[in-house]
C-alpha cells in the first residue's frame, strides 16, 4: 500500500490581476505520510490558505503535480470523481460561511452521508448524525434541528467537522479552523480534532498562523513565506533546533506566558514586514528582512536542502 | 491622592432584542488612573465592547442604561449633554475600534481622511466642524485663523504616521482608497488616525488582531512608547491574555459582564485566584507542547434571562450553592488583587 | 448513547412523538425575530392591514358590496348620477349607468389583485429560475443564452411592451397579463442572477461542492432559499407597480373591456364626464393609490425584516 498518502511536486500558482502577476505558490514540493499531521505555517501572502484550496479543488494549480493516494488530483472539484470528494474533506476558517444558513444542522451532517449512499433510509440518517453530533460534543437533542445563526462560532465549528468527518475521510484539510473562535473553545475544538484522528485514522494538513497550536497538533511542520517554504521538519526539531531565520523570527515574536517558553524563544530582533506579492524580492525572498543576509541572497534563490535528517531549510547562509 | 482619568461604578447595561431586554453587564466597575495602561480580557460576548461603547456613548440605538456611573475625570458621561459629549470624544477620549473596514469611509482616500482627523484634532474642542464656514474662510484668507493650514502640511504629517506605524509604502497608502489595501494595513490606518491626536484616554477594541504576529508588537510598542512620552492612559482591550501582557500594567478579567478578577500582570499570570482567569491561563497552548487544556466546561450565558448569582456558577468547577444565590463583588485578596468569587 | 437506546430515540424522532430540539423551534423563532423588526415602523403594519383589506375584499367581494349585481350589465337611469355621500343606498354615489359606484370598486379589488397575482405567479418561477440557473452557470454558454434572451425582453420598457403585445392580440384582461408578464420576468432573471453570481463564491457553496452534491442540489436547496430576500422583496414592491401597469392598460382600453368592475376601465368610462361629475374618476383613481401605498409600506416593511444584520 502507498504510504504517501499525499504528493505534491513543483506545485505553482499564480493570480493574474490588475496590478501584475501575483505569485501566490511559488514551486513547492512535500509529502504526507499516512496518519500524519501535516503542518503548514505562515503569515498573510504565505500562500498557506491558497495551498490547502487547491489540494481541494478549489483553485487549480498553475503548474505541477499532486497525487492522493497515486491518482492525480490536480483537477478542479467538479471534474474530480465521487469517490475521491468521499475521502478527501475540509474544515474552513470562517465557522458562519461555511454552513448554509437556511439548512438545520440535521440536513448539513447528513448531506455527505446522502451523497454517497452512506445510509438506506431515515432511520439510520438519524441514527448516524445522532452519533456524529455526540462525536463532536454537541448535544443532538439540542441542536439536531437548529440552522446554524442560532448556534455560538464554537457550535458552528463543531458542526462544520461534524459534517467533514462523516464520511470517514482518509484526509482533511483544515484551514485556521480555529482563528475566529475564542481562546476556550479553540481548546476544545482541538481537542476534538485530535480525538478524531485517532477514532477515524485520518490524516491532516492543519493550516495556520498561531505557532503554539502547531506545536501542540502537528507531527511535521513547514513554514511558507510568500509561496515558498522555508524550512520544512518535524514538529520538535523544528521548535527546539530551528535553523532558518524566519523561522526564528516568527518563533521569537510568540506571547509567551511561561518561563520554559521563553527559554526555548530565539533571540531576534523583530524587523520590517512582508513586502507586498506583487513586488516580490529578488533572490532569497526574506533578504529584505534578514539580519544574516549577504551579497548572495540578493542574487540567488536558496534551494530547498536536506541538512540534517528529513530536516530541509532553504537558505544560503545556513547551507 | 491619584488622578483617576475613568471611573466606572456599577455600571448596568443591555440592549432590547425581538427576546425581551438582555442584561449584559452586571454591576461592572473599572478604575484607570493617569498613565496607567489596563488590559481587558474577555472572550467574546462578555459585554467589553459595551463597556467601551458606553464610555464615549456610541451605543446602538437598542441599547439600555439601566444605572450606574461613568465619570471621565470626575464628571458622569452618561449625564452629560450633546455638546459635552463631543468634547468628550474630541479631546477626552480616543478610540481604536475592532473593525476597521467598518471605520474607513470606502469613498475616500486615507490622505483625506487622515487630514480630517489632523484639521479636527487642532480645533477648539467645543465647534462644531463645518464644512461651509471652511470654504468661507479659505476664500477669505484674512479671517480670523483658526488654526487650519494647508494642504502640504497635512500630508507630510500624516506620511509621517503612516511610518510610525510601520506602513512599507506610505506614499502608495496615502493616495490608495480603503478597498486598495489589506485588512492589516486597514488596521495600520485606524491606529494611525487615532495617534494623530492623542488625547488623555484610548481605548483599543482588539487592535491587533488582525494583524500578522511579527507586526503585532511593533505596533503595541509604539503604541506604548507615544503613550509614555505624555503620560498619557489607555485601555487595551483582547481576548488573548498573551497579546496584552508587555503592553499593561494591569489586567481586568471580565466574564459574562462582569469582572471577575483584577491584579497586575504578574499576579494574574503567575497567581490568578478565580477559576475563569486559571482557565483562560492554561487554554493558552505553549510553545513547549504539552497539547490541549480541556477547555472550559459550559457555554457563554445567555443575556435575556442570566443565571441568578455568580454568573460563572453554571461552569465553575468549585461552585457550592452560595454562589448561585450571591453575587460576588470585587474583594481585595492581596495588594492591590481583587477577585469577585465566593471562594474568596 | 447505548445502540438500543439509539435505536428508540431514532424511531421516536421519525414518528414525531419526540419533540425535535429542546428550546424554542427555530422556525418560531426566526418568525418571531422578522416580525419584531417589521412591526418596528408603525407604517408597515399600515401597510399590512391595507394588504390585508385588499386581499380579503378581492375574495370575499361579492358578500360586502352592498349592490353585487351592479358589477355587470345593469343600468338604472333615473338613478344615474348620484352624488357620493348623499344617500345611504349609494353611499359613494352612482356612475353613468346608475350603478353603485361603492360596489363596483369593492368588486374592482379582484381583477386588480388577479392582475398581481397572476403576472407574478408567472414571472416569478420563471425569472427566478432563469435567473437560478444562468448564475450558477455563470461565463458559460448558458448564462450567454438565457442571459441575453432575457435581454430582448429587457430593451424595451415594460408599459410600452404591453401596449404592443396586447395592441396586436385581442384586447382583453387576459391578454393584459400575459403582456405585461412577458415585460417582467427578466427583472426577476436578472436581480437572481446577480444575487446567485455572489453566492456561488461563499464558503458553503464550496464545501458542497467539495463533498459532492450535485449540481441541482446545490442550487435549489443551497443557494435559492439564500437568494430569496432581495426577491421577495421586489416582489412586495412590484405588486403595486403590476397594479398600476394593469390599471393603465385598462385606462387606455387596453385590458378589461366594459362592464367589467376593473379600477382603470372605470376611470377610463368617467373621463367624458370629468370633471362636472368627479366622483366616477376621483373614487376609483383613489382606490387604486390605495391599494398601491399599502403594498409599498408592506414591501418596505419586508425589507426591514429581511434585511441580515451583521
Amino acid at each position: 500500500m502507498e504510504d504517501n498518502m499525499l504528493k505534491v511536486k513543483n506545485l505553482k500558482k499564480y493570480f493574474e490581476t490588475d496590478s501584475g502577476i501575483v505569485k501566490a505558490v511559488d514551486d513547492i514540493s512535500f509529502k504526507i505520510k499516512s496518519n500524519e499531521v501535516f503542518g503548514l505555517v505562515g503569515e498573510s501572502g504565505s500562500g498557506k490558505s491558497t495551498t490547502g484550496k487547491i489540494l481541494m479543488g478549489i483553485h487549480s494549480p498553475t503548474k505541477g503535480e499532486i497525487l492522493f493516494k497515486g491518482k492525480d488530483i490536480s483537477t478542479p472539484t467538479r471534474e474530480r470523481s465521487l469517490s475521491i470528494k468521499k475521502d478527501m474533506n475540509m474544515v474552513f476558517q470562517d465557522p458562519g460561511g461555511s454552513l448554509d444558513p437556511t439548512s438545520t444542522v440535521f440536513d448539513i451532517v447528513s448531506l455527505p452521508l446522502k451523497i454517497h449512499g452512506l445510509v438506506k433510509n431515515k432511520k439510520e440518517t438519524v441514527k448516524r448524525v445522532y452519533k456524529l453530533l455526540e462525536s463532536v460534543d454537541l448535544d443532538p437533542d439540542r441542536f439536531m434541528y437548529r440552522r446554524p445563526n442560532d448556534l455560538g462560532q464554537g457550535e458552528k465549528q463543531a458542526v462544520a467537522i461534524a459534517r467533514a468527518i462523516a464520511t470517514e475521510p482518509s484526509f482533511v484539510v483544515l484551514d485556521e479552523p480555529t482563528s475566529a473562535l475564542d481562546v476556550s473553545i479553540q481548546a476544545k475544538i482541538m481537542n476534538i480534532l485530535i480525538e478524531l484522528q485517532d477514532e477515524y485514522d485520518m490524516t491532516y494538513l492543519f493550516i495556520t498562523h498561531d505557532l503554539g497550536l502547531m506545536r501542540n497538533i502537528a507531527t511535521r511542520v513547514a513554514i511558507m513565506y510568500l509561496g515558498e517554504f522555508m524550512e520544512l521538519a518535524d514538529t520538535h526539531i523544528f521548535f527546539e533546533e530551528p535553523l532558518h531565520p524566519y523561522t526564528k523570527l516568527l518563533l521569537s515574536s510568540f506571547p509567551t506566558t511561561t518561563e520554559e517558553e521563553e527559554k526555548l524563544k530565539p533571540d531576534m530582533e523583530v524587523k520590517g514586514e512582508i513586502p507586498s506579492a506583487i513586488n516580490i524580492p529578488s533572490g532569497c525572498k526574506f533578504h529584505t528582512r534578514c539580519p544574516f543576509s549577504e551579497n548572495i541572497c540578493k542574487k540567488e534563490k536558496p534551494k530547498l536542502i536536506e541538512k540534517k535528517n528529513d530536516h530541509y531549510v532553504a537558505c544560503h547562509i545556513v547551507n | 491622592m491619584s488622578d483617576k482619568i475613568l471611573e466606572i461604578k456599577n455600571l448596568n447595561a443591555g440592549y432590547e432584542t425581538y427576546r425581551g431586554v438582555s442584561h449584559v453587564l452586571k454591576n461592572f466597575n473599572l478604575e484607570v488612573e493617569k498613565g496607567e495602561k489596563i488590559g481587558v480580557i474577555g472572550e467574546s460576548g462578555c459585554g467589553k465592547t459595551t463597556t467601551m461603547q458606553s464610555v464615549n456613548q456610541i451605543l446602538p440605538s437598542n441599547a439600555v442604561i439601566k444605572g450606574g456611573e461613568i465619570n471621565f475625570k470626575g464628571e458622569n458621561v452618561l449625564k452629560m449633554k450633546e455638546k459635552e459629549l463631543m468634547k468628550l470624544r474630541k479631546k477626552g477620549v480616543n478610540m481604536i475600534p475592532q473593525d476597521p473596514s467598518a471605520s474607513l469611509n470606502p469613498l475616500y482616500k486615507v490622505e483625506t481622511q487622515l487630514r480630517d482627523v489632523l484639521e479636527i484634532s487642532t480645533e477648539d474642542g467645543t465647534s462644531y466642524y463645518n464644512p461651509f464656514m471652511n470654504l468661507f474662510k479659505s476664500k477669505f484668507k484674512n479671517l480670523k485663523n483658526d488654526g487650519r493650514k494647508d494642504k502640504d502640511y497635512y500630508r507630510e504629517k500624516s506620511l509621517k504616521l503612516l511610518e510610525d506605524v510601520k506602513l512599507s509604502d506610505p506614499e502608495r497608502v496615502l493616495d490608495s482608497y480603503p478597498f486598495q489595501l489589506s485588512g492589516g494595513m486597514k488596521q495600520r490606518v485606524c491606529i494611525a488616525m487615532s495617534l494623530a491626536s492623542l488625547k488623555d484616554l484610548l481605548i483599543a477594541d482588539e487592535p491587533t488582531t488582525n494583524l500578522d504576529v511579527t507586526i503585532q508588537h511593533q505596533v503595541l510598542n509604539l503604541i506604548k512608547n507615544l503613550l509614555d512620552k505624555e503620560n498619557l492612559s489607555a485601555i487595551l482591550v483582547s481576548q488573548a491574555l498573551g497579546a496584552v501582557k508587555k503592553f499593561v500594567d494591569k489586567i481586568y478579567v471580565v466574564y459574562g459582564g462582569s469582572v471577575v478578577e483584577v491584579g497586575t500582570t504578574e499576579t494574574i499570570f503567575d497567581d490568578a485566584f478565580h477559576p475563569y482567569t486559571q482557565g483562560l491561563i492554561e487554554c493558552m497552548p505553549k510553545l513547549t507542547g504539552g497539547g490541549f487544556s480541556e477547555g472550559i466546561a459550559g457555554q457563554t450565558p445567555e443575556y435575556v434571562n442570566p443565571p441568578t448569582g455568580c454568573r460563572f456558577y453554571p461552569r465553575c468547577p468549585n461552585s457550592s450553592n452560595e454562589c448561585k444565590n450571591n453575587t460576588p463583588s470585587l474583594i481585595e485578596v492581596e495588594k492591590n488583587h481583587f477577585v469577585a468569587c465566593e471562594g474568596a | 448513547m447505548a445502540e438500543d437506546d439509539l435505536e428508540e430515540k431514532a424511531k421516536n424522532i421519525i414518528d414525531k412523538k419526540e419533540g425535535l430540539t429542546k428550546g424554542p423551534s427555530p422556525l418560531l423563532d426566526s418568525l418571531k425575530r422578522r416580525w419584531y423588526r417589521f412591526k418596528l415602523n408603525p407604517l408597515s403594519l399600515l401597510g399590512l392591514s391595507i394588504a390585508i383589506i385588499t386581499i380579503f375584499l378581492a375574495i370575499f367581494g361579492e358578500h360586502v358590496a352592498p349592490h353585487p349585481e351592479h358589477g355587470w350589465y345593469y343600468h338604472n337611469y333615473p338613478a344615474r348620477f348620484t352624488e357620493p355621500f348623499e344617500t345611504l343606498t349609494y353611499p359613494l354615489g352612482t356612475d353613468d349607468y346608475g350603478r353603485c359606484i361603492l360596489s363596483r370598486i369593492i368588486l374592482g379589488f379582484r381583477y386588480s389583485v388577479r392582475m398581481a397575482a397572476v403576472v407574478l405567479g408567472l414571472t416569478l418561477p420563471v425569472g427566478v429560475t432563469s435567473g437560478l440557473v444562468a448564475g450558477y452557470h455563470r461565463n458559460t454558454w448558458v448564462d450567454t443564452l438565457i442571459m441575453r434572451f432575457s435581454d430582448v425582453f429587457v430593451a424595451v420598457p415594460p408599459l410600452v411592451l404591453a401596449l404592443s403585445i396586447t395592441g396586436i392580440l385581442e384586447p382583453t384582461a387576459e391578454n393584459a397579463m400575459i403582456a405585461v408578464s412577458l415585460g417582467w420576468w427578466p427583472w426577476y432573471a436578472r436581480i437572481t442572477y446577480n444575487n446567485v453570481s455572489s453566492l456561488v463564491n461563499e464558503e458553503f457553496i464550496k464545501a458542497s461542492q467539495i463533498m459532492g452534491a450535485n449540481k441541482f442540489h446545490i442550487m435549489f436547496k443551497n443557494l435559492l432559499p439564500n437568494a430569496l430576500g432581495p426577491i421577495l422583496t421586489k416582489a412586495s414592491l412590484d405588486v403595486g407597480l403590476v397594479i398600476l401597469i394593469g390599471a393603465s392598460l385598462s385606462f387606455v382600453g387596453l385590458g378589461a373591456q366594459a362592464p367589467t368592475p376593473d379600477l382603470g376601465t372605470m376611470v377610463a368610462a368617467g373621463i367624458t364626464w370629468f370633471p362636472s361629475r368627479w366622483w366616477p374618476v376621483i373614487l376609483p383613481s383613489l382606490a387604486i393609490s390605495f391599494i398601491i401605498l399599502g403594498f409599498n409600506l408592506l414591501g418596505d416593511g419586508i425589507q426591514e425584516a429581511f434585511e441580515e444584520a451583521h
